[in-house]
């Protein structure tokens, strides 16, 4: 009797604990009556029939999910390759259409992203990939994968498509390296000679200076000379209007003086040469 | 007692035999003696005869993924290409899917074949280069037809709805690849040697019009230092004049002797005739 009665206990507290279901915020609890999807609970304490009249299964509506195809080669519009990583987030918007639609939901969601990538990218350059397009490549293949996505019910709502790296294959790594150094060689030579340019116009500038500078020296020195010139000639003149004679004698005399005291007097009498000084 | 405690046992396992649930995402197939007899689409508790009378078969009716294994395949313009396609396809007509194939495996294998071979169909009546281009006359890479024509095959022959065939990725054969990697090599040292020669271009336009600036600079100054020079010449030559105008006779004598000092200066040679007054000079008159 006791035996029997612990066995019934234990029998109904199973029962009854099958029947509670606690349902986290964000999560759903899809109801199953003999297998027929009965109704929906959301956040709370609730309850159903005992297993096997009913079951319950919990779906994560809150969490963003990932999905990591890994990295595939592309080949763009202008027939170059790209190595490409995405990574896709998604979460499921409609717990029953999930739960109904599809039997392998990351793969397939995988497999859309990626044909709808790929037919992208044939349309693309390899340039603008690698550039200001990868903005544009996101945008579009969310939009056109979740296009594709609603025609089959799946439940599943597409949150980003993030293109995480997207690179030549490394075959030709260098090739493109290549080019962004030869990119910042071009701004080199420019500066090298915007450089030049700058030292050679201030020099420049210096030696135009030095030139009308040594013009206006000249034109003083012979401004002075030649005031210096006439005040002499005056002062003579008035010596020669007083004695003109002995004056013109005494200039003459000074200045065969001063030649005979620097340069070499040579004697000519008749055929004979006779060197006087040195 | 007994006996009625029996039959009741008895009713209530072949009551328990015959009731059966069929899940939302499961079609079933009841089989008597191992033929099918009824098509249970709908979710729920469900009646049947005992075993072995009745049989239920259960297959997933939900939307399936087929990966379709990676094929060669080539162009209108011979150009050889590695697609990989997936479908998605679920099973329409549960009792023709058993009868041709019954087993989910064999249907991927017939499908994927199937797959393989229209879409190497389709692909080789395009070129590769209305597959790639950045131009707008892309077309899709699948014709429109191809679903349709699958479909009606899946159909027909498996009792399946397929609800989309797609490529998954489109690439090239290994050997292939490395014509490709040439090609992008090549194009890229034709952008690095642009990008090079114009900064060699845009640095020596740069030294051009720095030189010619310098030329102008200098240019100009020599023309102001002449300038300078030849008013400072005119006005020293006004100024000598003035000197001339006064007395030009004295101011010539005044000018040669001048210019005699200048010329003989060290190392000239100064040659005296006996009979000049400069001799008479030197011997002070003493004849």
């Amino acid at each position: 009797m006791n035996i029997k009665g612990a066995i019934g206990a234990t029998a109904l507290l199973a029962i009854m604990s099958s029947s509670l279901v606690t349902v986290d915020s964000g999560d759903v609890a899809v109801i199953y009556r003999f297998g027929a999807i009965d109704r929906t609970l959301t956040s709370g304490l609730g309850i159903h029939a005992p297993w096997p009249i009913e079951h319950h299964e919990i779906v994560d509506v809150s969490e963003v999910r990932r999905a990591d195809p890994g990295q595939i080669r592309m080949l763009t519009g202008d027939t170059n390759l790209v190595d490409i990583e995405l990574v896709i987030q998604y979460s499921v918007a409609d717990p029953m259409a999930y739960q109904l639609g599809l039997a392998d939901g990351e793969a397939t969601l995988i497999g859309v992203v990626l044909s709808v990538t790929k037919d992208i990218i044939a349309t693309m350059t390899v340039d603008s990939l690698l550039t200001t397009g990868r903005a544009q490549l996101q945008q579009d293949t969310e939009t056109a994968a979740q296009r594709v996505l609603d025609q089959y019910a799946t439940g599943l709502r597409i949150d980003a498509v993030e293109v995480r790296e997207i690179r030549p294959p490394p075959a030709v790594l260098d090739a493109f390296k290549d080019v962004s150094s030869a990119r910042g060689d071009q701004e080199t030579f420019a500066l090298a000679a915007e450089g030049y340019a700058s030292k050679r116009l201030p020099e420049v500038r210096g030696m135009a200076a030095e030139r009308t500078e040594s013009a206006k020296a000249y034109s003083a020195g012979r401004t002075a000379h030649a005031s210096g010139d006439v005040a002499r000639f005056a002062s003579l003149l008035q010596a020669k209007q007083a004695a003109p004679e002995s004056t013109r004698t005494q200039l003459w005399a000074e200045a065969i003086e001063r030649v005979g005291q620097t340069a070499e007097v040579h004697v000519l009498r008749g055929e004979t040469e006779i060197v006087l000084n040195k | 007692m007994r006996r009625s405690l029996s039959i009741g046992l008895l009713a209530a396992f072949a009551l328990a035999g015959s009731v059966y649930t069929v899940d939302a995402r499961e079609v079933a197939v009841v089989l008597f003696f191992g033929k099918p007899v009824e098509t249970v689409t709908e979710p729920g508790l469900k009646m049947r005869l005992p075993w072995p009378l009745h049989q239920v078969v259960r297959f997933d009716k939900r939307a399936q993924l087929l990966m379709v294994e990676p094929a060669e395949v080539l162009t209108r313009d011979k150009k050889n290409l590695v697609v990989e396609a997936f479908l998605l396809w679920r099973i329409n007509d549960a009792e023709r899917f058993l009868e041709a194939v019954g087993d989910p495996d064999v249907a991927r294998t017939q499908l994927s074949d199937l797959v393989v071979s229209r879409i190497a169909a389709a692909l080789g009546n395009r070129d590769f280069s209305e597959l790639m281009t950045t131009e707008d006359t892309q077309v899709a890479m699948l014709p429109a037809d191809l679903l349709p024509g699958i479909a009606a095959v899946g159909s027909k022959r498996l009792g399946i709805e397929v609800l989309d065939v797609r490529l998954r990725q489109i690439g090239l054969p290994l050997q292939n690849e490395q014509s490709i990697y040439e090609r992008m090599r090549a194009e890229r040292s034709r952008i690095a040697n642009a990008y090079r020669s114009e900064g060699e271009e845009r640095a020596s336009a740069i030294r051009a019009e720095a030189d010619r600036k310098a030329a102008e600079i200098l240019a100009g100054a020599d023309k102001e230092a002449m300038g300078i020079r030849a008013r400072a010449d005119g006005a020293a030559a006004k100024v000598y004049a003035q000197a001339y105008s006064e007395d030009p006779e004295f101011y010539l004598f005044m000018r040669k002797l001048q210019t005699a000092e200048t010329l003989l200066d060290e190392g000239s040679v100064l040659v005296v005739d006996s009979n000049g007054p400069l001799f008479d000079a030197l011997t002070g008159g003493a004849k």
